[in-house]
């Protein structure tokens, strides 16, 4: 035990002895420590290095305000930077490191900065490296960027597992203080869904810290008690170490919970997650966040050995850690005196009490001296207090000797959740502090943050809200904890009533030295009156200018102090000036928590074909197109270069016969007596008399005259009908109709189902394709039966299956495509398979489905990319000029779709086939200068068409069809290459369409 | 190929039983049927129970309404190919069937932790007391859009497109994890 380890500490469990580490020393404490009470106990007042100055800076505060103690805690992936030392609970092994400081925190070579103190005021970077300008970016920046900042982030991958959760509630009740805890045994015992989170690992807030005695017990006996009474309700869902950092729309919270980075690493479950992001949904919210102290602005404020004077409480009363050895207390307030108190019955000298207000009567009877009237305007000590400079009511300066400082400048109440939604905070000089907005939108503000104080009033006020909340849902409870008898509680005492009240000290006027406002951005008080002279006066811009209120803490220690400076300069209430605005998140949030189980291979789901598994029992390499995969190709016999593989399959195709998994299309069931009306007037082209049992192929237009997507449309029977869309579309398409049918044309009956994952879907496709399929189909094949474009149900295998079938074709060639019930669909495909062998069937991917697609020059989106109409694709003629209406009809005769300059489709070939070309090439006419002026078109699709033996391409270029035959240059800015081609019909393979019908 | 073997596959990996061991049951659903009813803009939910009222008698299941004016009718049965066709051929014009059986898949998660193992991935309260056993909600899971139907005290059924069916089966076993 070291000597600042005194005894008792409500919130420790001195059996269970934990061993730590702090900047490479090794060091010991207490089970339910945290990182800083162990610091402070081992007797460690400097844990840090400040931002700009690196001035020495030890540990302010006891909660999640903390501006000055960060640590870096943890190694590898697991490492945690910018931790609040006052937040992270100690466990065995733990190891933390100071930041910002190099080569150690004891001895910072940055804290030269702080003998240039003087020229880097506010504004310094915004009026230093100004010129020349183009230093900023690759001088000035990183070297700013070096100097300043926080901790590292890890370059390991976390190997935590991280969730994202929802849940549900009649009440949350955010902080669980004593007017949180009040609120929540409330609606607990009346029955309603209570979440109550707090961010501490353990209940309490700061009735932790209380020693008074409470319906005749300690404080933290009859916390016990509540406690227990919570845990056995069922209807309630106690969150601990759990931070609401949001208030969304519609009641929605969201939190952070800290499940187990409070483990030593051998404790931690892989399968259980490091933190959890909720977002909870709440009917009625009581906010029972308590109000943060606020330090005082005086020269040498930042010294290590200076605390917050509730935070000293808390060391001393929950953890059993004594401050110093000789204390001072610098409060303008009655509530701090409980620390004088406090610290006078565990024995420790008080040196003073210094009070600017001239008579508080607080009913402090203790034997310290009482200094009323003054103010401390310096401190003295290298790395730790060792002096302060007491400036007396009558000029007069005298120095004392303390180790520790307790200071409190009044109260802030946590009104972050209250704002986040836009509202904005009301000042309130009786309390001298900011106040939320009161009970707006199912939020109720309780206790301390409303300015109650006490521990009887904050019960009180908790379970009469809870009282009124639950009403409002329709559930009658009575209110628990109210007339608590406590002992100590100084609002009850009467001996109080009546003492001044907190009387502002917004910066002292005597102060020597930096007075600091802001601790982890270095903003003193000078600053905020440099920035007003400056003329950047508004609360916003002094913010910015200053960067006070910045970083991790978002000024929570320091925000209203700035704008009491502002105010009192500027001759106006704190309320004039008004706070900057309230956002997300109140404490940083790690993005594990916002990424969630969402990383690696979770990091989207996968959509897999029915025929996956007969894919890749086929050797077929995939390929992720949006969330599907899909199979690219299908190396056989020693093939290693893909195109090696991806020509045999074409060639195999149009020689012989081949297989290609086609279910990711998607697939839409369209039903109703208007469907064939509904059709007409999706596609730009007639759809009215499609027959039954016949597939055509349709453009959709968008109403802007460009075409949307396209694919085929099968009749199957009357008013049934079934549409393909490409894969990329699937769920567009479905969304365009369902806009078409539900707000466009109500009046039509017209039902819409998606069935992509319905079907598993194959084409079969080559010379060979009908005489393969004749072996498992039942129905007649033959081109008088099942002709070009049929469409219908047919038997498979004697009868044992049905399936539907398609005389369409993507690659050219006779094609098929047979559609059956997923679950039978790797069967079937083993089926052709075998049927085909003795013709070679040879299964084929996207790749080489793209080949032969622009050997044929058939477009895909690589074509269809949103700036092309029907016309500029050689299919103006499907247009039709008789339907009365359909979408884009009129917007497709604009003018400048009309014009005759656009660039038409045209294949495009390299005059000597040994040249190859790329897909983004521009086309130029030969002779011309590389510029936009000349610039005659561009190549949409590229390959190698193993059947012609060079690269072949589709372009859109102007003139079009007129120009085939014409040599031109293929640009490739990229690859800095010029390649003469030849403008030719994009059929390269069966212009006249012999293969389709044969 | 008239004596081609057929079977239909499912889309979950075989492994099913890999965590049954602990208190988190996740079950694949392997038989069954699922039509997709699809109304007029005028149809209710009781006039299309009173439709099917004679084929839902002999086949069992039950409705779960999906979108307004359409609803899964969902059983345990296995149908043939001509069965279905028949039902369907049955209805009148107010009343479209489509099968998807193979197109809508379904697995069964219970346990006494199965709300707070839903909760990683719906944001639908599923609270005894609010999410009553036979009501359904088209909602999501992480990122995969499914059914979710509470079909017993501390059971949900769980019904999703096939191609995301790995992929759910996957996130539901990393989501159950931690209590088993």
């Amino acid at each position: 035990m070291t000597s600042f380890r005194i005894d008792g500490g409500t919130s420790i469990n001195r059996d269970d002895v934990r061993q730590f580490s702090f900047n490479g020393e090794k060091l010991s404490g207490f089970g339910g420590d945290t990182v800083a009470s162990a610091l402070l106990a081992n007797g460690k007042q400097l844990v840090g290095r400040s931002f700009k100055y690196h001035r020495p800076r030890g540990i302010l505060t006891a909660g999640a305000a903390e501006p000055n103690a960060l640590l870096t805690i943890g190694r590898d992936g697991r490492r945690d930077p910018n931790t609040r030392a006052t937040m992270a609970e100690l466990f065995d092994g733990l190891e933390a490191r100071s930041q910002n400081c190099w080569p150690n925190v004891d001895f910072d070579i940055g804290a030269v900065n702080g003998v240039l103190g003087p020229i880097l005021g506010a504004g310094f970077y915004y009026k230093t490296f100004m010129w020349p300008a183009a230093f900023w970016e690759k001088v000035y920046e990183p070297i700013i960027r070096k100097a300043a900042g926080l901790g590292r982030a890890s370059y390991d991958p976390d190997p935590g597992y991280y969730e994202k959760c929802w849940a549900h509630c009649d009440l949350l009740v955010i902080g669980a203080g004593a007017a949180g805890l009040a609120a929540a045994l409330t609606a607990g015992r009346a029955g309603a869904r209570v979440i109550i989170a707090d961010e501490g690992a353990q209940l309490g807030g700061g009735m932790r810290a209380e020693r008074s005695m409470i319906d005749g017990k300690p404080a933290d006996i009859f916390l016990g008690d509540v406690m227990g009474e919570l845990i056995s309700l069922p209807n309630v869902d106690i969150k601990s170490r759990t931070t609401i950092f949001a208030n969304y729309d519609d009641g929605v919270f969201g939190g952070v919970e800290r499940v187990q980075k409070h483990l030593p690493e051998a404790e931690i479950n892989p399968n259980r997650a490091m933190e959890r992001l909720w977002r909870i949904v709440a009917k009625h919210t009581i906010l029972a966040t308590g109000a943060e102290e606020r330090p005082i602005v005086f020269g040498g404020n930042d010294r290590p050995g200076v605390m917050m004077a509730g935070a000293m409480r808390t060391y001393l009363n929950a953890y059993g850690v004594a401050p110093g050895k000789r204390v001072a207390l610098f409060a303008n307030n009655d509530q701090a005196y409980d620390t004088a108190r406090d610290l006078e019955e565990r024995g420790i000298e008080i040196a003073a009490i210094i009070d600017p207000r001239t008579c508080p009567d607080v009913g402090y009877h203790g034997s310290a001296r009482h200094i009323a009237g003054a103010v401390v305007r310096d401190t003295a000590g290298r790395k730790g207090l060792k002096s302060i400079t007491v400036r007396h009511d009558d000029g007069r300066d005298e120095v004392i000797a303390v180790d520790a400082l307790a200071i409190s400048g009044g109260y802030s109440p946590i009104v972050h959740l209250a704002c986040h939604r836009g509202a904005r905070p009301v000042w309130s000089d009786d309390h001298a502090g900011f106040m939320p907005p009161m009970d707006a939108d199912g939020l109720t503000p309780v206790g301390a943050v409303s300015g109650v104080r006490g521990i009887v009033a904050c019960f009180n006020a908790g379970a009469n809200a809870a009282c009124d909340a639950l009403v409002g849902l329709g559930i009658s409870a009575r209110p628990a904890l109210i007339g608590a008898d406590v002992a100590g509680d100084h609002v009850n005492d009467p001996e109080a009533a009546g003492a001044q009240d907190t009387l502002p000290v917004w910066s002292v006027p005597s102060a020597r030295g930096k007075a600091f406002v802001d601790f982890q951005n270095d903003v003193t008080a000078s600053d905020i009156n440099l920035a007003m002279r400056e003329g950047y006066d508004h609360v916003e811009l002094a913010k910015r200018y200053t960067t006070n209120g910045m970083a991790t803490d978002q000024g929570k220690t320091s925000n209203v102090n700035a704008i009491g400076i502002l105010a009192e300069n500027k001759g106006v209430s704190p309320g004039d000036i008004g706070t900057t605005t309230f956002r997300p998140f109140y404490t940083p949030v790690s993005f594990g928590a916002l990424v969630g189980a969402s990383k690696g291979f979770e990091f989207q789901p996968v959509r897999k074909s029915p025929l996956h598994g007969w894919a890749a029992r086929n050797g077929a390499k995939f390929v992720e197109t949006g969330l599907w995969y899909r199979s690219s190709w299908f190396p056989k016999g020693g093939e290693t270069f893909w195109r090696d593989s991806v020509d045999r399959e074409v060639l195999n195709v149009r020689t012989n016969v081949g297989i290609c998994d086609v279910s990711t299309l998607g697939k839409i069931e369209i039903f109703g007596a208007d469907a064939a009306e509904f059709l007409n007037r999706v596609y730009c082209n007639a759809f009215l008399k499609l027959p039954v049992g016949k597939a055509r192929y349709g453009l959709m237009l968008r109403e802007d005259g460009f075409i949307y997507d396209d694919g085929t449309t099968s009749c199957l029977a009357e008013n049934h009908y079934f549409m393909t869309t490409t894969t990329a579309l699937a769920a567009g398409v479905l969304t365009h109709l369902e806009f078409c049918a539900q707000v466009l044309w109500p009046e039509l009956d017209v039902r819409l189902a998606s069935a992509t994952d319905q079907w598993a879907q194959m084409a079969v496709a080559g010379p060979k394709a009908r005489a393969t399929l004749a072996k498992i189909i039942d129905d007649d094949l033959g081109n008088e039966a099942f002709p070009f474009l049929a469409a219908r149900e047919v038997s498979l295998f004697g009868g044992k299956l049905r399936g539907r079938l398609f005389r369409i074709s993507f690659s050219g060639e006779l094609a098929y495509e047979i559609a059956v019930p997923a679950g039978y669909g790797s069967c079937v495909a083993d089926a052709i398979m075998e049927a085909g062998k003795e013709f070679d069937i040879a299964p084929y991917g996207t790749e080489a489905l793209g080949v032969m697609r622009i050997e044929k020059g058939h477009v895909t989106h690589a074509e269809i990319n949103g700036t092309v109409t029907p016309a500029d694709l050689g299919m103006g003629r499907m247009v039709s000029a008789k339907k009365d209406d359909f979408i884009g009809r009129v917007m497709n005769k604009r003018e400048g779709l009309l014009d005759a300059a656009r660039p038409l489709l045209v294949g495009i070939k390299p005059k000597s086939p040994s040249d190859r070309f790329a897909t983004g090439s521009h086309i130029l006419n030969v002779g011309a200068d590389v510029r936009l002026e000349n610039d005659q078109g561009y190549v949409t699709s590229t390959c190698h068409s193993p059947n012609l033996g060079h690269t072949i391409g589709l372009a859109l270029i102007k003139g079009g069809p007129e120009r085939y035959g014409e040599e031109v240059v293929i640009w490739n800015g990229l690859a800095g290459t010029h390649v003469t081609g030849v403008i030719c019909n994009p059929a390269f393979v069966d212009p006249e369409n012999e293969k389709l019908h044969a | 190929m008239r004596d081609f073997l057929l079977h239909n596959v499912s889309p979950f990996p075989a492994d099913e039983t890999a965590n049954g061991h602990g208190n988190m049951q996740i079950r694949a659903l392997r038989d069954g049927f699922v039509f997709h009813l699809l109304g007029r803009s005028d149809t209710d939910t009781a006039t299309v129970e009173k439709t099917i009222a004679a084929p839902i008698a002999d086949l069992g299941g039950e409705l779960r309404q999906l979108a307004p004016y359409q609803w899964f009718w969902v059983g345990n049965a296995t149908l043939s190919q001509e069965r279905v066709a028949e039902i369907s051929a049955a209805l009148p014009s107010m009343l479209a069937l489509t099968d998807q059986t193979h197109g809508r898949v379904r697995l069964v998660v219970s346990g006494p932790q199965v709300r707070s193992v839903l909760a990683k991935g719906a944001m639908i309260d599923l609270a005894d007391d609010v999410f009553a056993i036979g009501q359904s909600v088209m909602t999501q899971i992480g990122h995969i859009g499914a059914m979710i139907t509470r079909t017993g005290d501390a059971e949900f059924e769980i019904m999703v497109l096939r191609s995301f069916a790995e992929s759910l089966w996957h996130e539901i076993h990393q989501m159950a994890a931690e209590f088993n």
